[in-house]
C-alpha cells in the first residue's frame, strides 16, 4: 500500500489519492519529487474540483486496469482504437471535455490527453465545415471573397490533373 | 502559486504567450530576453520570433486571478448547469470543502486551447483534411494557420527537411514546399523536375556516395570528386588526386571521404578544408572495399586481399588485429545494428567486432548479399534467393525488412520480406545494372540508358539518362547505360559512364 497524498484544486477543495495513482501525472510526481511527501495538500491551482475527481476516475481505473504497453508504431496514427472505459469517460459536454485536455496537458497525464485530443479529433472527423460550425456553436464570418481567396491559398494540396 | 509567474520578472504574466517547450512568460520579458539569447529562459530549448500569440486560456485565468472579470464571448449560461452533481465519488475522498464562492464559470470552447494541443489534434488527420477546417470561421483558420501544427507535420512526415532556414522557420510554408516536392517525386513527369548533369570525370565513374546537398563520386581517372548538388554552376568542389590507379570504392562521411583504390591505398580527404588528412597503405592488392563500424569511431576496415582494421584518426598504420578469414575477401558490409559480414568465395561469416578472433557464424560464400537489420538476403551462384534470419543463425539486390528487389538480366522481381513473389517489373529492354528500394520506391538504373521509378507493382515513370551515341572525346564505358543510381526523397542520380545525372524534384 503506497503512502496518500493530497491535492488541492482550484475552488480549495482537497482530494486524497494514493501516491502511486497520482503518480500517473508527471507534473504531479515531478512535485512530490521535488518537495518531498508533506502532509500540506500539492496545490492544483489550473484544475477545478469538478474536473481533478475526473481526472482521479480516470488515473484509478487506469491504475487498476493496466491496459497492456502499446506497441510504439509512431507512423501509425489511428483514431479508432480508443478502449470502452475511455470512450464512455469521454461522453461529457464539451466544455468538460475541453477543461478534461488543459488539466491532462497541465497535469502531464499522456494517456489521457492521448484519447481526449482523439476524441475531439473524431468529433471534427469526415465534417464539413458547415457540421462543424454546427457542432461547436461557431458563427461563418467569412464573405465569399475571403472564402476564394482561402481556397486559393489552400490550393497547393490539390491534386491538379491526377494521376 | 508560481504557475501564474512570469520565470522572467516573477511577477504574474502580462499578455502570456506559451513556447513551444510549454514554458510561459510575458510576451515583453520574452522580446527581450530574445535580444539576449534565442533560449527559452527555463529549459532552455531554442525558439525563434515570431512569437507564438497570446495564450488566451492562461491570460483568461491571470485576468480572473487579478480579478478583471472576463465574460466569454460565448454565452456562459448553457454550462452552468452541469458542474456539482457528480455525487458518486467513489473512493476519493473529499476531506476539506471551503464554503462555495460564487466565481463566474470560464467556459471552454475549442477556440481557446493552447497551440500544442491543436498540433497534437490536428496530427490525426491528411493534409487536405486541415485545410478543409480553415473554411470554418476566421478564428477557425488562424488555428489552422498555427506554425505549431505544421512544425508538428513537418516533424512526422519530414524530419529529413533541411531548408528550414531559408524559409526564415515559417513551418508551413515550409511544410508546403515538402508536400510539393513529395507530389513531383511521385508523378516525375516533365516538368515535375530539372535534370542536371555533373561533368568532369574523364574516365568512367566506379563509386559514389552522398550525405545531404555533398556527393563523392570516384573514377578510372584516379580521381575523387566532391560536387555539390545544390550549385548552378561551377559545382566540382575539389578533385582528389592522390591515387595512381582507378578508385575502386569510396565512403562519404560528414567531414571526409575515404576512397580505396586499385593502387592498394586508401586516402582520406577533408570534404571542408580539401586536404588529405589520412592515407593508409594495404600492400596487398585491390582494395574492395571500405567499411566504418559505427559502433567504434573512426574504426576503418577495408578489403582486399587481406581485411584489415584502422584507426581513422592514427596515421597510417595497420592495426595487429585482424578478423580469422581466410581468401579474398569480394565485399564486406556492416548492418545497421553494427554487425559485420564478410564474403568470400567460400564464407559468408558474420562479426561481433568485438570479438574478433571468431566469427559468430559462418554461412556459405554468396554472390551478393544485403544485411538489413533482421535478416541477410542474398543471391546465389545457382540463381537462387536466400533468406537468413541474423538473429537465429543465420544477381544484384536491394533490400528493406519487409521488400526484397533483385534483378536478372532485364526484369526485376520484387519479394515480399517472406520470399514470397510479389511482382515482376519487366520494363526494361536492356540489363538492370543497379536498384535501390525504400518502402515506398524502387529506382533501377539499366543499360537502356534510362532509370526507372517504380511504386512496387507498376512502373511509375521512365528518366531518360542520354544515347548510346559516344563522342570521340568520352571514355570507353566499363558497363553502359545507367550503371549506378541513388535517390533521396526529391533526388535521383544516375551515374552514365563518367558523367552524373542528378534529377532534382525541389523546384523550389
Amino acid at each position: 500500500m503506497s503512502s496518500i497524498v493530497k491535492l488541492e484544486s482550484s475552488d480549495e477543495k482537497v482530494f486524497e489519492i494514493e501516491k502511486d495513482i497520482a503518480c500517473m501525472s508527471v507534473t504531479i510526481k515531478n512535485m512530490i519529487e521535488d518537495i518531498g511527501e508533506s502532509d500540506t495538500p500539492i496545490p492544483l491551482p489550473n484544475v477545478t474540483s469538478t474536473i481533478l475527481e475526473k481526472v482521479l476516475d480516470y488515473c484509478k481505473h487506469h491504475h487498476q486496469h493496466p491496459s497492456p504497453q502499446a506497441d510504439d508504431k509512431k507512423d501509425e496514427k489511428r483514431l479508432d482504437d480508443i478502449p470502452p472505459y475511455d470512450r464512455d469517460f469521454c461522453k461529457v459536454d464539451q466544455p468538460t471535455l475541453f477543461e478534461l485536455i488543459l488539466a491532462a496537458n497541465y497535469l502531464d497525464i499522456k494517456p489521457l490527453l492521448d484519447v481526449t485530443c482523439k476524441t475531439v479529433a473524431n468529433m471534427i472527423r469526415g465534417k464539413t465545415p458547415e457540421e462543424i460550425r454546427k457542432i461547436f456553436n461557431i458563427k461563418n464570418d467569412f464573405t465569399p471573397e475571403e472564402e476564394e481567396q482561402i481556397r486559393k491559398e489552400n490550393e497547393w494540396c490539390e491534386d491538379k490533373g491526377g494521376n | 502559486m508560481y504557475d501564474f509567474n512570469c520565470w522572467v520578472c516573477f511577477d504574474l504574466f502580462t499578455d502570456p504567450v506559451t513556447l513551444f517547450c510549454q514554458h510561459s512568460f510575458c510576451k515583453a520579458c520574452l522580446e527581450k530576453s530574445y535580444k539576449l539569447e534565442p533560449y527559452c529562459p527555463f529549459c532552455k530549448l531554442e525558439f525563434q520570433l515570431p512569437l507564438p500569440p497570446i495564450d488566451k486560456a492562461l491570460n483568461k485565468r491571470i485576468l480572473k486571478l487579478k480579478g478583471i472579470d472576463v465574460v466569454d464571448s460565448d454565452s456562459e449560461e448553457k454550462n452552468n448547469g452541469n458542474t456539482n452533481n457528480n455525487e458518486n465519488n467513489n473512493n476519493i475522498n473529499v476531506v476539506a470543502q471551503s464554503p462555495q464562492i460564487n466565481i463566474k464559470k470560464i467556459t471552454f470552447d475549442i477556440l481557446s486551447l493552447p497551440a500544442t494541443i491543436y498540433a497534437q489534434i490536428f496530427l490525426y488527420f491528411t493534409t487536405k483534411e486541415i485545410l478543409g477546417f480553415s473554411f470554418v470561421s476566421k478564428e477557425f483558420n488562424k488555428i489552422i494557420n498555427h506554425s505549431w501544427i505544421w512544425k508538428a507535420k513537418l516533424l512526422q512526415d519530414a524530419q529529413f527537411f533541411t531548408s528550414l532556414e531559408k524559409y526564415n522557420y515559417d513551418y508551413k510554408k515550409c511544410y508546403q514546399i515538402h508536400y510539393k516536392n513529395e507530389k513531383n517525386s511521385n508523378k516525375g513527369a516533365s516538368g515535375t523536375f530539372k535534370m542536371i548533369p555533373f561533368r568532369g570525370h574523364t574516365q568512367p565513374i566506379t563509386a559514389i556516395d552522398h550525405i545531404g546537398n555533398i556527393m563523392c563520386t570516384g573514377s578510372v581517372d584516379n580521381t575523387v570528386k566532391v560536387w555539390d548538388l545544390t550549385a548552378k554552376k561551377n559545382n566540382n568542389i575539389f578533385t582528389f588526386t592522390g591515387h595512381t590507379d582507378r578508385i575502386t570504392c569510396l565512403k562519404q562521411r560528414q567531414y571526409s571521404v575515404t576512397s580505396g583504390s586499385a593502387d592498394s591505398s586508401v586516402r582520406i580527404n577533408d570534404l571542408e578544408s580539401g586536404i588529405e588528412t589520412n592515407v593508409f597503405k594495404h600492400n596487398s592488392g585491390e582494395i574492395k572495399s571500405i567499411n566504418y563500424n559505427s559502433n567504434i569511431e573512426g574504426q576503418l576496415i577495408t578489403c582486399g586481399e587481406k581485411l584489415l582494421i584502422w584507426d581513422h584518426r592514427r596515421s597510417g598504420k595497420e592495426s595487429d588485429r585482424m578478423l580469422g578469414i581466410y581468401g579474398e575477401v569480394i565485399s564486406a558490409q556492416f548492418n545497421t545494428d553494427g554487425l559485420f559480414f564478410t564474403n568470400t568465395v567460400d564464407y559468408l561469416d558474420a562479426w561481433d567486432m568485438r570479438k574478433q578472433d571468431k566469427p559468430l557464424y559462418r554461412l556459405p560464400g554468396v554472390q551478393w548479399f544485403q544485411p538489413t537489420k533482421d535478416f541477410i538476403f542474398a543471391t546465389t551462384a545457382s540463381d537462387s534467393i536466400i533468406k537468413y534470419d541474423i538473429k537465429n543463425v543465420p544477381l544484384i539486390i536491394s533490400a528493406t525488412n519487409d521488400t526484397v528487389a533483385y534483378s536478372k538480366s532485364n526484369s526485376v522481381t520484387v519479394l515480399d520480406g517472406n520470399l514470397n513473389h510479389y511482382s515482376t517489373l519487366s520494363n526494361h529492354t536492356n540489363r538492370v545494372n543497379s536498384i535501390l528500394i525504400d518502402n515506398s520506391k524502387i529506382v533501377t538504373g539499366s543499360m537502356d540508358n534510362t532509370i526507372k521509378v517504380w511504386d512496387k507493382r507498376n512502373r511509375l515513370y521512365s528518366l531518360l539518362g542520354g544515347s548510346n551515341m559516344v563522342n570521340e572525346s568520352d571514355p570507353v564505358p566499363l558497363v553502359s547505360g545507367c550503371s549506378n543510381v541513388r535517390y533521396d526523397r526529391t533526388r535521383i542520380i544516375g551515374v552514365f559512364n563518367h558523367l552524373v545525372r542528378l534529377y532534382n524534384f525541389n523546384l523550389d
